[in-house]
């Protein structure tokens, strides 16, 4: 399949199938979630054609395309994530998709070394439920699987702003620049330190 | 669909036991033999026959399954030799109330691109065996009989279309899934395959718990409502067993209007036949109030389960009279019910 020919067939699945099954899984995941205190927000999307473009025709080491058959390899075509208050809550919320989802990966992401800062959250990959996919669904176009992330604030405001400005730069960054993203997110990192504390200090154990 | 190959073990019940005993295997010719013609049989029928959906349980971090690499393994190469890990596996999770059995593990086409594997299980048994030649009849004992019992019979099957990251989800039979003991219940699914039902207890029980409130509230029949709620309070002493919410309305005789005002409640339409095992805390969670309004505006609320030892109903006619007795522990005005 020629690039063009993947774009145009992601579009097509992106509207006709991912666009409307985030729309479906954030409902069904809101419900499941129902009564947990301190979430803040929970949303799915389908990843956009140009970002799955972007992931599918990326290449290893050894100059081979990473994802043979992207559209069952890409296993976050549809993501979804619930954002939290505090770490306990995290803990409260992956309990929580334990009883009603199957994973086949749950891992908590921290940077590599212990003298780095960066991102943190724990990322899960699930079984689509069955109650989101319709009877008269085409199953061999319906993702198996979705990526599920939950993480504090904090952890969610960092991500974001990397993220974007991860998207800017014509040039690799500069020492000081690297220097800064880490500061933020050892700030980022800090604060949910602190607010874990001071949760657990001032006797709320909801 | 067309059947391949056939590999056959001879299984033994070894759990608990340390060393690994070694498995008979073998490869059987397809030929138009009886056998092959009953195992052609069930490996058309097992799309149709194995109807509970289950998936590999994954292995902590890593999406890794021991029995989903086995497979995987099989099917790429099929061979005696790839087989021998999943009959060593049956062994290995065999009590003695299993005792010894006999595999069977088919592969062929289904399809254009897929590529269908049936595990069956043939439980032995002793029998007896009557042949009749001309005026003569004789009868002998047999102590290895093989039987696809109606009652312990055991089967799995899985598709696969040769691309990567695929084979987590498969469907099984288990005539024993509801089996007193839980080493017999779970021998197939949780001990052998390493598996779990598609739908958790807790989603299954939510999805169940949603449609009868869904139910009861979009029915006008009292008669039907009192079905449903009953049912609901009943549900608290089911035990954790597998059913379908479709099995939960059969259980409790409901009438066809209760039943079918449940089903339309369903959505997707075909999780009725979708099975779970029943979590009774999770259901509480969901219907842990019963309320009866009377038609002179009285309502009475209380827990489901507790609702009859709390409002004693006393009938006259068409008319019920409650009685409620207990210390008074608090009062509220509220804006609605």
């Amino acid at each position: 399949m020629t690039d063009n020919a993947l774009l145009l067939e992601y579009r097509a699945r992106h509207a006709s199938i991912l666009a409307p099954l985030a729309g479906k899984l954030q409902a069904h995941i809101q419900e499941a979630l129902t009564g947990i205190p301190r979430i803040d927000r929970v949303s799915a999307r389908a990843k956009s054609p140009e970002r799955f473009l972007a992931k599918a025709l990326k290449r290893g080491d050894d100059g081979a395309l990473k994802y043979e058959h992207p559209f069952e390899q890409i296993q976050d075509l549809v993501g979804a994530r619930v954002i939290v208050f505090y770490r306990q809550d995290v803990d409260t919320v992956s309990n929580a998709v334990d009883r009603y989802f199957r994973r086949i990966e749950g891992k908590d992401l921290v940077p590599d070394a212990l003298n780095q800062f960066g991102y943190v959250g724990r990322h899960f990959i699930l079984a689509l439920p069955e109650d989101v996919v319709d009877d008269e669904a085409d199953n061999s176009k319906t993702p198996q699987f979705f990526e599920l992330q939950v993480k504090t604030l904090f952890q969610h405001a960092w991500s974001e702003a990397e993220h974007d400005l991860a998207y800017k730069p014509s040039e690799p960054l500069s020492t000081l620049q690297h220097r800064q993203i880490a500061f933020t997110a050892a700030q980022a990192w800090g604060a949910d330190q602190i607010f874990e504390q001071l949760h657990s200090e001032l006797g709320s154990t909801q | 669909m067309s059947m391949e190959k056939i590999y056959s073990f001879l299984t033994y019940p070894r759990k608990n036991q340390p060393d690994e005993a070694i498995v008979s295997g073998t490869q059987i010719p397809l030929d138009n033999g009886k056998l092959c013609k009953m195992l052609t049989a069930i490996f058309s029928g097992a799309g149709k026959d194995c109807n509970v959906p289950v998936m590999f349980v994954s292995d902590g971090e890593k999406q890794a399954n021991a029995v989903r690499t086995e497979l995987l393994a099989l099917l790429q190469n099929p061979s005696v030799a790839l087989a021998t890990p999943l009959a060593k596996r049956l062994q290995a999770s065999t009590g003695g109330a299993s005792g010894m059995g006999l595999l069977f593990i088919c592969t062929g086409k289904d399809g254009e691109n897929d590529t269908r594997v049936v595990i069956s299980r043939f439980p032995a048994d002793e029998g007896i065996v009557a042949e009749k030649q001309s005026e003569k009849l004789t009868v002998s004992f047999v102590e290895q009989v093989f039987l696809k019992s109606a009652y312990s019979y055991k089967a799995a099957t899985y598709l696969w279309d040769g691309k990567p990251n695929q084979l987590w989800k498969g469907h099984v039979v288990d005539k024993q899934i509801n089996h007193g003991s839980k080493s017999v219940a779970d021998y197939w699914i949780v001990d052998f395959l390493r598996s779990e039902f598609s739908t958790t207890s807790a989603q299954g029980t939510k999805r169940l718990a949603k449609a009868i409130k869904d139910a009861v509230q979009a029915t006008s029949d009292v008669a039907t409502k009192t079905q449903l709620t009953s049912a609901a309070q009943l549900a608290s002493n089911i035990p954790n067993k597998a059913m379908t919410i479709s099995d939960f309305c059969d259980s409790f005789h409901m009438s066809e209007a209760a039943k079918q005002a449940i089903i339309a409640k369903v959505n997707p339409p075909r999780l009725v036949h979708e099975k779970f095992r029943f979590d009774a805390a999770e259901f509480s969670r969901h219907l842990a109030y019963k309320q009866i309004e009377l038609d002179t505006g009285a309502v009475m609320t209380a827990p489901a389960e507790k609702f009859d030892e709390c409002f004693k109903p006393d009938r006259h006619k068409d008319k019920v009279i409650f009685v409620a007795s207990g210390h008074i522990v608090d009062e509220k005005l509220k804006s609605s019910r």
